[in-house]
């Protein structure tokens, strides 16, 4: 069965969280013998075709759109997106299900389900009403209805957590039982490295000092801001700690100087954006990792953090609240609440009893719930329900386009 | 000279007498099935636009062509009415854009729905006419997928709307008037005036551009003749 996947982002190009899961999920698929084939973005010259491990992926060029913001330039991104996914759609001739990830790449997967007549389903990452706590402005407007129109025009919705299913239900007014939670994955394979611990952690922190680690955007969202307002208070009952933050975003420099007004700036590390090897090597020097998210659709991180075997102190909310079982496999903490995280910092930091149980039944858990072929094998079963569904509509084309045309039979 | 030739020249001597213009003879070079695509269509009357695409419509379908017309009307959203053959399938755009480039990416999809419907339920799409740049993207992502040719019509640029106005709008707006003059087949304006500036900002071929004056008298028999030449040209291979 191919299948064609829409996605702004894919590696090396990260944004957010999408092209990482989207990475390891066709990784996956090809093992169940789904041929999917992604469309995306292509920066900095790397444009055209790559097949990579039984994955095809075209990229077009999306280095020189103009725009007025990036709501615009999404849009436009969305259009040679389609012209691509054309050209591919054209080329393959058996595709069928698109899947559409996330609002940026609406407008291109409506604009192919209508005129090829291939049934669409989408996953919603993300809500924009989540990102910034409720929709204001016309930007907004803009994204929210963009989702709406895609939850609208899917055939299923997926989402990653139980707390999405709600949200995209109240919030996009769509049925309960359109929308199938199917969460995301972590491949335990992929997070293992070798390396030299003691010169890893000395590039961040002194022989003495236990890493409290955060890897993520600097935005809002997150909620670094309460994480930094926390180290005082873990501070004072555990002076070795260090506070490593990797990632980028418009609130780096506002943190820094939240750290250097509280007196903590020889106590943090803002490293920037690392590379997937770094970043594997910063969980393993780590003594615990935090994530004080406000708002949090799934938390990738935390199940990377829980295989490499770091204990991980979460905001109790969304789909953190649903991965993690507090005291028994992670800490959970009141959200927006400083005094709350440094409360579970310490727990980990002070008991290395605790912190080691909790990191091994993480990793019990990881192995068990969140390897991608259970995963992909979920989603496989609705990729066929799908087909099945609409071999037997009549909304299948009567003619074909450009020698496009439906089979009838779905695979298994 | 065959017999063939010979026969070809008479029929074309008695349709001369007849005074049925040759051209009109249906051959497989010649569109039957014309998708106009219109953010304005008459009675609803914004700028000249409105007049000039039902004046067109209303004179294909005096040739014997079958002619849908997508456009935009809120009001009217979902209906399809016939107004003297021509069928007209009205839509609207149900995100809320905040500006008239996110507006036309946005209708994009409608416009792909209905040209959808009617590719499927009513025999097909030969030729798409895309109205102004605000059509240009539903036009250039439609022929991406039913390769078929698609003319474009320009009524005034980006560069005389804004002039000397350099930022991410206006770039991108001319951006879209770039691809679909360069993704069209052929692009039709009513003056050579804007015909020479097309020429000087985005750098087509001269002799893909057409000046035709809706003021003169056949005008519409005029556009008939580019629709055949696009299609005689993409029938042999030709898509430029």
């Amino acid at each position: 069965m191919k299948v064609l996947h829409l996605s702004w982002e894919f590696p090396p190009y990260k944004v957010g969280g999408i092209g990482t899961v989207l990475e390891d999920l066709t990784k996956s698929q090809v093992a169940q013998g789904i041929e999917p084939i992604i469309v995306t973005c292509g920066f900095e010259g790397n444009v055209g075709y790559e097949h990579r491990n039984g994955v095809h992926i075209y990229r077009f060029d999306a280095d020189y759109i103009p725009a007025e913001d990036f709501h615009s330039w999404a849009l436009q991104m969305g259009m040679l997106m389609q012209n691509k996914a054309c050209e591919v759609i054209n080329e393959h001739k058996d595709i069928k299900i698109i899947h559409a990830h996330d609002w940026l790449v609406a407008t291109a997967g409506i604009g192919l389900k209508h005129i090829y007549r291939i049934p669409m389903i989408s996953t919603l990452h993300a809500l924009e009403s989540g990102r910034y706590g409720g929709i204001e402005g016309d930007r907004q407007e803009l994204i929210h209805s963009l989702e709406k129109k895609l939850a609208y025009e899917s055939w299923r919705i997926i989402c990653n957590s139980e707390f999405m299913k709600r949200s995209i239900s109240y919030s996009l007014s769509i049925p309960w039982d359109k929308i199938d939670v199917i969460p995301n994955g972590v491949d335990i394979g992929k997070m293992k490295t070798d390396f030299d611990y003691n010169h890893e952690k000395s590039k961040y922190a002194l022989p003495h000092e236990k890493i409290v680690f955060y890897v993520g955007r600097m935005v809002w969202e997150k909620g670094v801001d309460i994480l930094v307002g926390a180290i005082p208070a873990v501070l004072k009952r555990n002076p070795n700690a260090k506070f490593v933050f990797a990632g980028t975003g418009y609130m780096t420099d506002r943190l820094k100087k939240i750290a250097h007004d509280i007196g903590v700036s020889d106590k943090v590390n803002f490293v920037g954006f690392v590379d997937d090897d770094t970043l594997k090597r910063l969980f393993r020097i780590s003594s615990a990792f935090a994530i004080p998210s406000r708002y949090e659709p799934f938390g990738i991180t935390a199940l990377e953090a829980m295989a490499c075997s770091v204990p991980v102190v979460v905001s109790d909310t969304g789909g953190l609240a649903e991965t993690v079982n507090h005291e028994v496999d992670g800490i959970k903490v009141w959200p927006e609440s400083s005094e709350s995280l440094a409360w579970g910092i310490n727990k980990v930091l002070s008991d290395d009893n605790l912190a080691h149980d909790l990191s091994e039944n993480a990793y019990k858990k990881i192995n068990e719930h969140y390897n991608w072929s259970t995963i992909s094998q979920r989603l496989k079963d609705i990729y066929n329900v799908v087909f099945e569904q609409y071999t037997s509509c009549d909304w299948k084309p009567s003619t074909t386009i450009s020698g496009v045309g439906m089979g009838v039979k779905s695979d298994s | 000279m065959n017999e063939n030739e010979i026969n070809q020249l008479l029929l074309k001597k008695i349709l001369m007498q007849l005074k049925i213009n040759p051209d009109d003879h249906e051959t497989p070079n010649k569109p039957k099935n014309i998708l106009i695509v219109s953010a304005e269509y008459l009675p609803r009357n914004i700028t000249p636009q409105a007049l000039h695409c039902k004046s067109l419509a209303d004179g294909l379908v005096d040739k014997n062509m079958n002619v849908d017309v997508i456009s935009y009307d809120p009001w009217k959203a979902g209906q399809t009415v016939e107004m003297g053959g021509v069928k007209v399938h009205y839509i609207n755009n149900p995100i809320k854009s905040y500006s008239p480039l996110t507006w036309a990416l946005t209708l994009a999809m409608e416009i792909n729905r209905t040209a959808a419907d009617i590719y499927h339920k009513e025999g097909g799409i030969d030729l798409i006419h895309a109205h102004q740049w605000e059509m240009f993207p539903a036009g250039v992502s439609l022929q991406a997928a039913i390769q078929k040719p698609l003319i474009v019509n320009f009524y005034s640029l980006q560069h005389h709307r804004a002039p000397g106005v350099v930022n991410g709008y206006t770039d991108s707006v001319k951006q879209i008037e770039w691809r679909g003059t360069n993704d069209s087949q052929k692009v039709l304006v009513n003056e050579d005036w804007l015909k020479n500036e097309i020429i000087n900002y985005y750098s087509p071929e001269p002799q893909k551009v057409d000046v035709v004056n809706s003021q003169e008298k056949q005008w519409t028999q005029q556009i008939v003749r580019d629709y055949n030449w696009v299609m005689k040209n993409w029938n042999r291979g030709e898509r430029q």
